[in-house]
């Protein structure tokens, strides 16, 4: 080993850039590292008087490497321990004599403390019951650092190196377990500030390595009782000395790490270990002492930050850990009155949070806030209870008021929420804890003026917090910040208000909530109105009235109707789109003003059956928006405030069907302006515009269906015309889809019982409605039929175009027959349809859009088709597609068996009693068992389970099932078993389910047939799959045989079970 | 529902609060009595910004079982959304839903929804749950792509 060498490619490491010679270097280094002579090399890298410092850290990283992989011996480890302390102690006596020159020695010192640490853990570990060849347990690397430091000197230095056994052997060995008394203790720290703070990061340093191993390593139990009886003892020793003596000149920074790391160890320690738990007591004590220093006339605070960061950790995580005492003198000092009767002054308090605020010290205010509010959830139940029940007798009243009323200043914290204080979205947090505190209390439990006291003070809340969430605020973080993530914190803000609020609706109810924020949105009339309340108060209200029921709640309803809410919104609505404005906090705002409008409006759809007068200048108003929107706005924002608009027409549409009819001109006046080919609206708005338009139509009974015709007519008319003068492919596209929205809207009946109840015209008209569809007089099916067709004509290979047409010409498919559509065409009409798109189109991407429209030909017109029409369609379809599309594609065989699967479950005869079911049904299924691909396979094996087990067999279909399972069951079983053998392990599941059939069906052959063939099959002998068999026979579970057939796939292939 | 369950359910609810990302929301449904029903909660999954799925808040039910944290919740999307992963009842096929795969009982909420996040843009296709999403992902990606876009329309913020 060549130190010279070794030490020239260590520069060269690290301070090259080229990645091959750095790799290269590695590797070599490593080699060096893990080899026999290891030790030495980190003995003698850290022993070189000029070396750098890259050069000693890679000899305690080198003592690293020894310790981790390549430890075997009791006397390697000895030798290390040796060395790391001799080399720790040695650069530790020329860091404290002058740290300013060996400053660049702390990375190494560092590194020899974190190997020491492992080396604490690992002795300690066993050390227990250990014999005499071992090395003892060590109790307090603190005292033995200081212990070795005493006898190193300037003089002795030199012999500070590992192969002085006086200094190695005999001295580490008298120092390792010599106790440091108290006094001694503070002695040595407190006459050297460096060794201090190095005694602190050793401390800190063994704690960390506790954390971070206690997961890994098994047998902590003695190392947690070491700690706990010596180094603990020590450590707060030093704490608390520090913590005393922090206004002195010669306090370190490094005390509050170490606490930290301590707090997190002892947290840790004190759920897996009797040894875990350490009294903190005092150190908190003093802590509060330092958080509470201030100097220059409270213009100073100088530990206040880290100590209440601490805190803040300490109380989102483990608040436990301080005890009632502490956290009882800790209350009195953040709120200035306490619950627990002492004698309280926050004074501390308001200077320091006067001292951020005038210094906009923003984010420690936010850490202070975060501090108080998570140290106020630790007793919210206590809280809870002495506020609302009988249980504490003698709690003083004025006491509580006052916490409360501090409480409420906490939260209506006069700064921009989010941007300079977090107090307000805090203790959120706080308040849904009190009041879900609250709503679970039992009534007998409760004061008899609990209700009273809720309501009050959750009314408070209620009024803090309206103007906290204002758009205002958010434009003020935007002009301010450009910081996407404080705008994201107020949105969260928001949304956790919104929460807060349904809570609180819990215990206010609509009377003292809904009401009161309806009469806030609409008691200015619009010449006088604060829109900014306007917007937060809606926002609040769409989470309230979201579900109500206006119909049943007339006392919401009349509110509504009292006021000029309506007016509000829509001058909330028109402010937000059509005001024109180029500042970008100013685009985002409008934004938030036509979501919550919209949102609002949305929810509120059904108070229109109540009061439909409001509709007129509601639809007048979102039309006008939805049509301008883009003249006022950039593209970025019209776009979205177009889907909120298109979204709440919807809604609204769908709601008020028959209240709208009135107003259907003025949408089909609307459709006409969005549907001009200049038309800057988009084609998702359009085509949900048009099928809100067909919403209503479908309510335009009372004139007869002749009026209702007219309607559907004049709009197909006014969409064929643009289907036939638009050249665009999308256009075009967009105009098909129109239509088949429009069918959509006529199809679509508001699903409750409440709609059948309210409408009986309309229920007692359809049997002429369906009378006068049948006939048809105005021809609207042919004109439909036309236009796809030539919209086919021209782009009739475009899978797209395929999928709308078909979408529209089986529109009514799926309609109950007694419900008349105009787009119900015959079952003639529409095969011959599909038949011409088929041999049209590009098969193998137009067929699934068609072998959809015929399983709902299948499910839909079952009993009208017989096996000679089943055979129509199979052959037409499939058949003549066999050879040259559908055998080389396992998609497209998936359609097929697909499809054949639709039949058997619609009507099973249609397939079994087929010319094409022995011909090609049977054999083909068979092969397909040994797909590839997954659905190909799910479909066969669902094929294969129809086909034995079928609910809808009649007798004749049984037998003839029968019949086919006595000639063909042995194949279909080694056809499963074969492609199971070699399937996937992801299929595994879907062959096992029709192993479960096979065996439920037919067990007793499927025993037999299962010793013969799997030998076959696996190549191993009947013996092997005796167990396998046996469990098959006896199990009936899904679960239970999926396990079953897994374990035995594994076994076949060799692999391991997972149990 | 066993107190473990009731206990872990109410810590992860506290947690959420606490800390969710952003966009996204949770909250477990009300009982028809308005209690709170802490087994089946709702939720919304923000698409990420720069893909397909952006500005389009996808809502989820999540269902705890009895014996929850031992096996996992079922998590859906509505039926019949379109992804290659979700099985057309709106199950999501993801590995760390599986109890037999990467279910852990130390998944928090947190990470159950940035890992559905995370699969509406990062599909596997080698795990299909539904046959359309699945072949259109596979072999017509502009298909694929009309449909996605198409569905974050219907679900916008």
């Amino acid at each position: 080993m060549d130190i010279n060498h070794i030490v020239s490619l260590i520069e060269t490491f690290n301070n090259s850039h080229d990645s091959k010679v750095i790799n290269d270097i590695q590797n070599v280094l490593q080699q060096h590292q893990k080899s026999e002579l290891g030790i030495d090399l980190a003995n003698a890298l850290l022993s070189q008087e000029n070396g750098s410092t890259n050069v000693k850290y890679f000899g305690a990283l080198t003592y690293t490497v020894q310790l981790t992989t390549c430890l075997h011996t009791e006397s390697q480890l000895w030798s290390i321990f040796q060395g790391n302390l001799v080399h720790l102690t040695r650069m530790m006596f020329l860091f404290t004599s002058n740290p300013a020159a060996a400053s660049n020695l702390l990375v190494t010192i560092t590194k020899l403390m974190s190997n020491l640490s492992l080396i604490f853990l690992t002795i300690n570990s066993d050390a227990i019951g250990a014999d005499s060849n071992k090395i003892p347990a060590w109790r307090n690397p603190v005292n033995t650092c200081i212990k070795l430091l005493q006898h190193c000197n300037e003089s002795n230095l030199f012999e500070w190196r590992t192969d002085n056994s006086e200094i190695a052997e005999r001295l580490v060995r008298t120092c390792l377990n010599e106790d440091v008394p108290y006094t001694e203790l503070i002695g040595n720290i407190s006459s050297s500030a460096p060794l201090n703070k190095l005694l602190l990061l050793f401390t800190k340093v063994i704690v960390e390595d506790m954390n971070k191993y206690q997961s890994k390593k098994s047998s902590l139990s003695n190392v947690y009782e070491m700690v706990h009886n010596h180094l603990y003892i020590s450590t707060m020793a030093i704490l608390n000395f520090n913590l005393e003596n922090m206004m002195s000149s010669g306090a370190t920074s490094e005390v509050f790490p170490c606490i930290t790391s301590w707090i997190h160890y002892i947290s840790m320690a004190r759920n897996v270990s009797a040894h875990g738990t350490m009294d903190l007591t005092e150190m908190f004590n003093n802590m509060i002492n330092v958080m509470c220093m201030a100097s220059n006339g409270s213009q100073e605070f100088p530990y206040s930050d880290e100590v209440i960061s601490i805190f803040d950790d300490l109380f989102s995580n483990d608040p436990t850990l301080m005890s009632f005492e502490v956290r009882a003198k800790l209350e009195a000092i953040f709120l200035g009155v306490s619950r627990h009767s002492m004698n309280t002054s926050n004074d501390w308090m308001l200077a320091y949070m006067n001292h951020l605020v005038t210094n906009e010290l923003y984010d420690d205010l936010k850490v202070l806030a975060s501090c108080v509010v998570d140290f106020l959830q630790i007793s919210n139940l206590d809280v809870c209870n002495k506020l609302f029940t009988n249980i504490h007798e003698n709690t003083g009243d004025q006491s509580l008021e006052d916490y409360i009323r501090v409480l409420l200043q906490l939260t209506n914290f006069p700064l921009i929420p989010i941007l300079q204080e977090t107090y307000s979205s805090k203790m959120i947090e706080f308040w849904l804890d009190l009041a879900e505190g609250y709503g679970n209390l039992p009534q007998e439990a409760l004061k008899a003026d609990a209700n009273e006291i809720a309501e009050n003070m959750f009314n408070q809340v209620v009024q803090i917090y309206l103007p906290k969430i204002s758009l205002m605020n958010k434009q003020k973080i935007m002009e301010e910040d450009d910081d996407q993530s404080l705008l994201h914190e107020f949105d969260d803000f928001r949304s956790a208000t919104q929460d807060l609020m349904e809570i609180l609706w819990t215990i206010l109810g609509h009377s003292k909530l809904t009401i009161v924020l309806i009469r806030g949105v609409g008691q200015a009339d619009t010449n006088n109105v604060d829109l900014y309340q306007v917007e937060a108060m809606s926002f609040l209200l769409a989470k309230l009235l979201d579900g109500v029921n206006f119909s049943q709640s007339p006392f919401i309803s009349d509110a509504i109707g009292e006021n000029h809410l309506i007016d509000n919104l829509l001058f909330l609505l028109q402010t937000g789109c059509k005001q024109k404005e180029h500042s970008k906090t100013a685009q985002v705002l409008k934004l938030d003003f036509v979501k919550a409008t919209c949102n609002l409006l949305g929810v509120m759809a059904t108070y229109f059956h109540v009061d439909s007068k409001p509709l007129g200048p509601i639809v007048e108003s979102l039309f006008e928006c939805l049509e301008t929107s883009r003249q006022y706005n950039p593209i970025e924002y019209s776009i979205k405030m177009e889907l909120q608009l298109n979204r709440t027409i919807s809604l609204i549409c769908e709601n008020c069907r028959k209240e709208l009819i009135p107003f259907l001109p003025n949408f089909i006046q609307v459709l006409r302006s969005i549907m001009r080919p200049e038309s800057p609206v988009s084609h998702f708005t359009r085509e949900k515009f048009v099928k809100s338009i067909g919403n209503i139509i479908q309510m335009c009974v009372s004139e007869g269906p002749e009026a209702q015709a007219n309607h559907i007519s004049n709009m197909v008319d006014m969409i064929g015309g643009l289907i036939q003068t638009t050249d665009a492919k999308s256009d075009m596209l967009s105009l098909l889809a129109c239509l088949s929205e429009l069918g959509s809207g006529l199809s679509q009946l508001p699903n409750d019982d409440e709609f059948i109840e309210n409408n009986p015209m309309y229920l007692a008209q359809l049997p002429a409605f369906q009378a006068y569809w049948l006939q048809d007089p105005m021809r609207v099916k042919d004109k439909v039929m036309h236009l796809v067709q030539y919209a086919l004509s021209k782009y009739g290979t475009d899978p797209e175009f395929v999928e709308v047409s078909c979408l529209i010409i089986g529109k009514a498919i799926t309609l109950p027959d007694d419900i008349p559509h105009f787009l119900r065409y015959p079952l003639s009409e529409m095969m011959s349809f599909y038949m011409t798109c088929i041999s049209n189109c590009d098969y193998a991407s137009g067929l699934p859009y068609i072998e959809y429209q015929l399983e709902k030909i299948v499910a839909g017109f079952k009993d009208q088709l017989t096996s000679h029409e089943f055979d129509e369609m199979f052959k037409q379809f499939f058949l003549n597609y066999y050879s040259s599309h559908i055998s080389s594609d396992p998609d497209l065989i998936q359609s097929m068996v697909s499809w054949v699967n639709s039949v058997l479950e619609a009507k099973p005869s249609l397939a079994l009693k087929s010319e094409y079911w022995t011909q090609f049904i049977v054999p083909e299924f068979l092969k397909y068992l040994q797909a590839k691909e997954k659905f190909t396979i799910s479909s066969t094996t669902k094929f294969w389970m129809k086909t034995l087990n079928n609910r809808r067999y009649t007798q004749e279909d049984t037998e003839i099932i029968n019949a086919l399972f006595q000639s063909m069951g042995k194949q279909l079983v080694y056809q499963t078993m074969f492609s199971l053998h070699h399937a996937q392990r992801s299929d595994v599941p879907q062959y096992a389910e029709l192993i479960r059939t096979l065996f439920a069906k037919y067990p007793m052959p499927m025993k037999d047939w299962l010793y013969e063939l799997l030998p076959q099959i696996t190549g191993k002998e009947a013996i092997f799959h005796e167990r396998f068999i046996n469990k098959l026979t006896v199990t009936r579970a899904s679960r239970a045989t999926l396990s079953t057939v897994t374990e035995w796939w594994l076994d076949c292939n060799g692999l391991p079970n997972l149990q | 529902m066993s107190s473990l369950c009731l206990q872990r359910l109410q810590e992860e609810r506290k947690k959420w609060r606490k800390d969710h990302p952003y966009g996204f929301f949770a909250k477990p449904t009300k009982k028809t009595d308005g209690s709170m029903n802490l087994q089946k909660w709702e939720a919304g999954i923000p698409g990420r910004d720069g893909t397909l799925w952006k500005n389009g808040l996808y809502p989820l039910t999540i269902e705890y079982p009895d014996d929850y944290p031992s096996k996992p919740p079922k998590v859906k999307f509505p039926a019949g959304f379109y992804h290659p992963n979700v099985y057309p009842s709106g199950t999501i096929c993801l590995s760390i839903l599986n109890e037999d795969q990467d279910w852990r009982p130390a998944i928090t909420l947190k990470q159950l929804l940035l890992g559905v996040q995370d699969l509406l843009d990062s599909p596997n296709p080698n795990s299909p749950a539904q046959e359309p999403a699945w072949r259109a992902f596979s072999k017509n990606i502009k298909e694929y792509e009309r449909k996605v876009s198409e569905q974050a329309l219907r679900y916008t913020k």
